[in-house]
């Protein structure tokens, strides 16, 4: 098939910037996206898919406008250059076009070996071996409520050429691979689902070593125990957040509000408060992109920068925004190398990459010890955040009520609510020891992105949680 | 499309396919944002998305494999290597021959007309902005923004059949922030409409500043069980989270709360419920991506389970017929709807008297499981005291299952929102769970 060349970005650069825009940039990309879906181990679905179009986009200060086509005819955008260029009234020359930074200088995240030759019998082999270890673990376990195990690999194939009038020209390729097993429990009337995933961006090699046994364990012992597990009792509590994803607290209640898309229409609580105290002294946090074959990483970001590690907030003080390219021209701040985008029909910008809390001086014993009566969140779901406002909602998948400095029984369908404002002062303590990510998709302005959220244990004091059964 | 589906079918034949079927997708759209109460982004797509669908005769059987592209410019060799690697991955399966001519389809609406000119786009966009920027007690617009999108879809395969459709919408959206009383909070709200010309700019300023303005100084309520009423857009919001319980392919992996539930009751005499994109006024489709017709099917009849939608695929492995949900490759709903009742809002209100009025519900992609039916989701909306909306509320969480809910409804409202193809009218509930302080 047709492909952009880099001669041709070259050229169309050129003809976009011929009337004076500040910016020109061309987004080119072939992006194969796949998944393999089987139901206890007989495959239901396959979904494949090539992604391939061009975005060209000019800026005049901070006004933005953009072609995406699924085109990489060279004559067909030529046309569209041309028609941009001419909503722009000449006002400079076209400046030269260097393109200084060669493609390949970072190496964040690489395939060992490309996702486009892992077969679909490796694939497979992959589902059934998961799929084989949870029936397993189910039998160990004397699990006979198991009764559906959904296993779904993905394995995408990201290849884009991002170039720009200031010097940017890299081709990027980002590999994806995900497998996500779901496994559900009960009847009808009583049903529970749970699910686990293994993730990276990088290529089949992510696989090897896995212990299927233990992960199998683990999500069938989590299941069993929801399934079994009495209704949440909502009220108010002290909650101690486990790690991994419980890091989505951090994503959804602060990090959404840092991102210069909230800045730039005022829309976000944490506007001017740079060098400020915005959270409990004891809290410290990052983006960094820069994580090895982690799932939120990238080589360059879709403006062809750097990925950056960017320290956001240090003992409570609010240190950094996230800051794309034309943030940075509204705003005046950095460029952070958080420009994103799910593809090129979606706009881009700033976003987050891999997300966490630094460890503290806690541990998840000393954390919990402090609680008479409170809740623990093992392990979160999603959620969702206004940034204006703050106000978040976080869906826990397996949680247990604290008693008297002990986790103890567990309840199901619990959800928290609060202020990402007033809960970043709510938190006490952070554990120093167990810190992990865990894979997750940001939906947003520019489409669903992969990123990873993570933390240590936390303990927030005072948090709506929601349950079933009034308290 | 330049892509020659006779080219391609006879390379098809040549690698062993014995049929071959093409479904083009044509997206023209328009867009225009303004950030912080200007417009700043202009963004014009021209986007041709297709789906191949191929049946291979292997040893087992004929397989059924289908992939989808980008463009017109895909090399169709490697194309239909994709298919081939897609239909080996999938079992033979009973629904493996396309569609052929000879079924009964609605009539297509014509073509869809050019929305406005590219001032007036702009023009309605500004009037919402300077319509909002007036509203009392709004102090910042966020963001604002004008869409307009085009659909042109053909479907052909080897059998002969050739179908054709479009759609199409205009819609405008906003939010804004409103402060006051030593608090801020957000109003957004969005309106549909055939044409630019048609949108309502200032009807809209209006409910988006109601919604952001009635919200300060929200409370939280005290955790407990509480009459409730939920609005036409919180009521929608849930209904359409749960359609997937009604769904064919879930029914096949016993991931429904419906699951072997044909003919009994599961919910309110009062409550029906139906799917039918032939209803749409923005998306009204005559043919599924499976070329097959698209009608109304009856899923829950006065409180009786009647049927789930299918595929052909799902219908084929239920011993039934496809119902024209067989979208995107999956078995998906069309136009998921809620029959609406007979009564007034206000009557709503006052059965519910001292309970809640919800108005938003937030989380529920997280915090709604369509495979077991619960829901635990951020709610907001206002006390009811004397049949009216009273103190505003916020940050309470909203607890149910999609089975009780259905059963518990007392009253349905007569409010849907035809205007923007709602999915359901107002509900009354004798109790609910709500979490708060």
């Amino acid at each position: 098939m047709k492909r952009l060349k880099d001669e041709d970005a070259r050229r169309l650069l050129a003809t976009m910037s011929a009337t004076g825009a500040d910016f020109a940039e061309v987004f080119n990309e072939n992006t194969h996206l796949s998944t393999i879906e089987a139901v206890d181990g007989v495959v239901r679905a396959t979904r494949s898919r090539h992604v391939s179009g061009t975005a060209l986009r000019i800026l005049e200060g901070f006004k933005e406008s953009r072609i995406a086509t699924s085109s990489q005819d060279y004559p067909t955008l030529s046309r569209h250059a041309r028609a941009l260029a001419a909503g722009k009234t000449p006002a400079c020359e076209a400046r030269s076009l260097a393109m200084a930074r060669p493609a390949g200088r970072h190496k964040t995240i690489k395939a060992e070996r490309s996702l486009e030759d892992f077969t679909s019998a490796e694939k497979l082999a992959v589902i059934r071996e998961a799929t084989n270890a949870v029936q397993e673990a189910a039998k160990e376990l004397k699990a006979t409520a198991l009764s559906t195990v959904t296993v779904m690999l993905t394995a995408d194939t990201h290849e884009i050429l991002i170039a720009n009038t200031d010097g940017v020209l890299e081709h990027e390729t980002r590999p994806y691979l995900r497998l996500c097993v779901s496994a559900a429990a009960g009847t009808s009337d009583d049903r529970q689902t749970l699910m686990h995933d293994i993730g990276g961006a990088q290529g089949p090699e992510l696989f090897a070593g896995i212990d299927w046994r233990t992960f199998a364990h683990d999500l069938v012992s989590s299941l069993m125990t929801i399934h079994a597990a009495p209704e949440m009792n909502g009220g108010v509590y002290d909650v101690v957040i486990g790690p991994g994803f419980g890091g989505v607290i951090l994503h959804e209640a602060c990090v959404h509000g840092l991102e210069a898309t909230a800045l730039v229409g005022h829309a976000t609580v944490f506007e001017g408060k740079i060098g400020q105290r915005i959270a409990n002294p004891c809290v410290s946090a990052v983006d960094d992109g820069t994580i090895p074959s982690s799932w939120g990483s990238f080589n360059v970001d879709d403006e062809g920068h750097a990925p950056a590690r960017n320290l956001l907030i240090d003992h409570g003080i609010l240190k950094s925004y996230l800051i794309d390219h034309r943030g940075a021209v509204r705003l005046g701040f950095p460029e952070t190398g958080s420009g994103r985008r799910q593809d090129y029909t979606y706009p881009v910008t700033s976003r987050m990459s891999n997300t966490f809390f630094l460890p503290g001086e806690e541990t998840l014993s000393s954390l919990v010890a402090g609680i008479k009566l409170g809740f623990y969140a093992k392990t979160m779901g999603g959620g969702s955040v206004d940034p204006a406002t703050s106000e978040f909602n976080f869906a826990v998948r397996e949680g247990y009520m604290i008693r008297d400095g002990k986790i103890a029984e567990a309840r199901r369908g619990a959800t928290l609510v609060g202020r990402g404002a007033d809960v970043l002062m709510a938190i006490d303590g952070i554990a120093r020891d167990d810190l992990s990510l865990a894979n997750g998709i940001c939906g947003s302005l520019s489409g669903s992105i992969p990123t990873t959220v993570g933390e240590p244990s936390i303990r927030v004091r005072g948090m709506t949680v929601g349950g079933k059964e009034a308290a | 499309m330049s892509m020659n589906f006779t080219i391609l079918h006879e390379l098809a034949l040549a690698q062993g396919f014995t049929a071959l079927e093409l479904v083009t997708t044509r997206t023209v759209s328009c867009s225009l944002r303004a950030v912080a109460g200007e417009i700043t982004d202009r963004e014009d797509t021209a986007r041709t998305t297709a789906t191949l669908v191929g049946t291979l005769p292997l040893a087992d059987g004929l397989h059924l494999g289908r992939m989808a592209f980008d463009g017109t410019e895909e090399d169709p060799l490697r194309l239909l290597s994709d298919l081939r690697d897609q239909a080996t991955l999938m079992p033979a399966g009973a629904t493996t021959e396309l569609v052929a001519p000879g079924s009964l389809y609605a009539k297509p609406r014509g073509a869809h007309r050019a929305f406005g000119s590219a001032s007036e786009k702009e023009q309605v966009l500004e009037d919402l902005l300077a319509s909002l920027a007036k509203e009392p007690g709004i102090t910042g617009i966020p963001e604002a923004s004008y869409d307009d999108v085009r659909m042109t879809r053909t479907l052909v395969n080897s059998r002969g059949l050739s179908l054709a459709d479009n759609w199409g919408y205009a819609s405008l959206s906003a939010e804004a922030i409103a402060e006051g009383h030593g608090d801020l909070k957000v109003g957004s709200d969005y309106a549909l409409a055939s044409s630019t010309r048609a949108l309502d700019a200032r009807a809209l300023s209006a409910r988006i500043a109601l919604r952001a303005r009635s919200m300060l100084g929200a409370t939280q309520i005290a955790s407990g069980s509480y009459p409730l009423v939920l609005d036409r857009q919180a009521s929608s919001a849930l209904l359409a989270t749960f359609a997937s319980c009604f769904s064919g392919e879930n029914a096949i992996r016993q991931l429904t709360p419906f699951a072997g539930k044909e003919g009994q009751a599961i919910g309110s005499p009062l409550v029906t419920i139906y799917d039918d994109i032939l209803e749409g006024r923005y998306g009204r489709r005559v043919f599924d991506d499976e070329g097959m017709p698209t009608q109304k099917t009856m899923l829950m009849d006065r409180g009786i389970f009647t049927s789930f939608y299918d595929s052909r695929k799902t219908a084929a492995e239920r011993g039934t017929s496809s119902t024209g949900n067989g979208f995107g490759g999956q078995c998906a709903p069309g136009l998921f709807r809620m029959k609406n009742g007979t009564t007034p809002i206000g009557r709503l209100m006052s059965f519910a008297e001292g309970g809640v009025l919800v108005t938003s519900l937030e989380g529920l992609h997280a915090g709604a499981n369509p495979l077991t039916g619960d829901f635990n989701c951020q709610a907001s909306g206002y006390r009811i005291r004397s049949g009216k909306r009273a103190e505003p509320l916020n940050l309470m969480v909203l607890s149910g299952s999609f089975a009780s809910l259905l059963h518990d409804v007392a009253l349905v409202g007569n409010d849907r929102d035809e205007a923007r193809d709602g999915c359901a009218p107002s509900l009354a509930l004798p109790h609910a769970a709500l979490s708060g302080k």
